[in-house]
C-alpha cells in the first residue's frame, strides 16, 4: 500500500539468519499487499468489492480481516469503517495487523528484541531486556511542520500507531457526516499491540475534535492529538511516555 | 544492531510546508504597510487580525475550503467555513483535557531516536485551498 517498512533488532546472531528472517518478513508483506490493497485490481479485496468473487472464494485471512474490521466498527460507533469512501478499504486496519503479524513471527523466529516501523505504525519488544537495555525511543512527526516532532515516547513492549488526515489528501471520511475529516491533523495511540491500535487510531481521526471523549475511554492505551492549528491535547497517562516535548 | 529498509510499492508525494508559510510573489501586490499601533484604536492597527476566505478546492475525496486569519504577514489560525461548527473549533475541548501542548514543533537535530510515528502534510488540496485564502490578503 505504498508503505516503507523498517526493521531495527537488537537480539544478537548471526547476519546471514537474520538475513533470511527478515526475507520472510519482506515476503510475507508483500503478499498481504497484493492480498489486500484495494489499488491492486487482482487483490482479492479489489475484487471482492467488484463482486467478481465472494469471501469464500478469497483467501480464509481475508475473512478474518473483514470480520476484525467488523468488531472494530461496532466498538466504534461506525467510525471505523472499511466502507466510509464508497468502497471496500480495510487498510486502516491490515496495516496494523501486519505488522503486528510480522513481528510475533519474528519474536517466535528467535529475534524478540526488535522495532518494526510500517509506514509510521510501529510495534517494539524487547527494549529493556535487550543487549541494548534502554526502552525503544519513538520519535512523533509532527503533522504541520516539515521535519519536526511533537515528542519523542519510550516504550520497552507495545504500539504506537499515528494516523494522520494530510498524509494522503485528506483521505479520511467520516462515516456518518460524510464528509473529509479536515479540523484534526494527527492523531496517536500507544497500546499494546498493533492492530487495534491503528484500528483505534484510525477511527480517532474519523471523529475530529469528538475523539478525544472517546479516546478517553480505552483502557490500557494512551493518545495524542494535533488539531489543524497545531493546538495539542492528550490523555492524562501520556505524559508518562514522553521522553522530551514541551516541558520536558 | 541491524537495520533494514524495505521500500513497497513507493507512493512519491510532495511534501509542503504549512507553518512556515512565508510572504512571497504570490501575495498580489505590495506587502503590506505596517504603522506603528496606536494606543488610541489599536484595532485599526495594521497588525491587528484579518480573516481571508479562500476558494472551494475539489479533490479526490471532496472538496475544502480555508479561511486564514492573519496578522501582519503572519498566518496565526486557519479554520474551515464549509465544517459544521463543531468541527471548526479553533480548540480542543475536554472535559478530561490536560494542558493544551505547546504548538512548537522540536527540530529534528535535538533529539535522539530510533523509528519514527507519524504523518506529515502532503496535501495538493490543503495548500490550493491556503494560497487561495492567502492570495486574498493581498487585494
Amino acid at each position: 500500500m505504498g508503505t516503507v517498512v523498517s526493521i531495527d533488532v537488537r537480539t544478537e546472531g548471526a547476519d546471514p539468519e537474520l538475513a533470511g528472517a527478515i526475507a520472510e518478513v519482506v515476503t510475507w508483506l508483500h503478499w498481504v499487499d497484493a492480498t489486500f490493497s484495494p489499488f491492486k485490481p487482482d487483490s482479492d479485496i479489489a475484487r471482492l468489492d467488484r463482486g467478481e468473487v465472494s469471501i469464500g472464494d478469497c483467501h480464509p485471512q481475508v475473512g478474518e480481516i473483514l470480520d476484525l474490521c467488523e468488531a472494530l466498527r461496532a466498538q466504534t460507533d461506525g467510525y471505523f469503517d472499511p466502507r466510509a469512501g464508497g468502497h471496500l478499504d480495510p487498510s486502516g486496519l491490515v496495516k496494523g495487523w501486519s505488522i503486528e503479524h510480522a513481528s510475533a513471527w519474528l519474536a517466535g523466529a528467535g529475534w524478540p528484541d526488535h522495532a518494526i516501523d510500517g509506514g509510521g505504525d510501529v510495534r517494539l519488544r524487547g527494549g529493556a531486556e535487550s543487549p541494548v537495555s534502554r526502552p525503544w525511543r519513538v520519535g512523533l512527526r509532527h503533522p504541520l511542520q516539515l521535519d519536526g516532532f511533537s515528542a519523542v515516547v519510550g516504550l520497552d513492549e507495545g504500539a504506537v500507531a499515528t494516523s494522520g488526515t494530510y498524509e494522503r489528501g485528506f483521505h479520511v471520511i467520516d462515516p456518518h457526516r460524510r464528509r473529509p475529516v479536515v479540523s484534526v491533523a494527527a492523531v496517536t495511540v500507544i497500546g499494546p499491540e498493533l492492530t487495534s491500535t491503528d484500528g483505534y487510531a484510525t477511527a480517532a481521526l474519523a471523529m475530529g475534535l469528538d475523539a478525544p471523549a472517546w479516546l478517553a475511554t480505552l483502557a490500557d492505551h494512551e493518545s495524542f492529538m494535533i488539531d489543524a492549528n497545531g493546538d495539542g491535547w492528550a490523555t492524562p497517562g501520556f505524559a508518562r511516555y514522553r521522553l522530551n516535548g514541551p516541558g520536558r | 544492531m541491524h537495520r533494514a529498509l524495505i521500500a513497497t510499492a513507493g507512493t512519491v508525494v510532495g511534501l509542503i510546508a504549512l507553518l512556515g508559510y512565508k510572504s512571497s510573489g504570490s501575495l498580489r501586490g505590495s506587502q503590506v504597510a505596517v504603522s506603528p499601533p496606536t494606543t488610541a484604536s489599536p484595532s485599526t492597527s495594521a497588525l491587528s487580525p484579518r480573516s481571508f476566505t479562500g476558494q472551494d478546492v475539489q479533490y479526490r475525496y471532496g472538496d475544502i475550503q480555508i479561511q486564514v486569519t492573519m496578522v501582519g504577514n503572519r498566518i496565526t489560525q486557519i479554520s474551515f467555513p464549509r465544517e459544521s461548527a463543531t468541527d471548526s473549533r479553533s480548540r480542543l475541548i475536554n472535559s478530561q483535557a490536560v494542558p493544551v501542548l505547546s504548538r512548537e514543533a522540536l527540530a529534528a537535530q535535538s533529539l535522539s531516536f530510533d523509528v519514527v510515528s507519524g504523518a506529515t502534510f502532503t496535501s495538493d488540496a490543503f495548500a490550493q485551498a491556503l494560497q487561495s485564502a492567502v492570495g486574498q490578503a493581498g487585494r
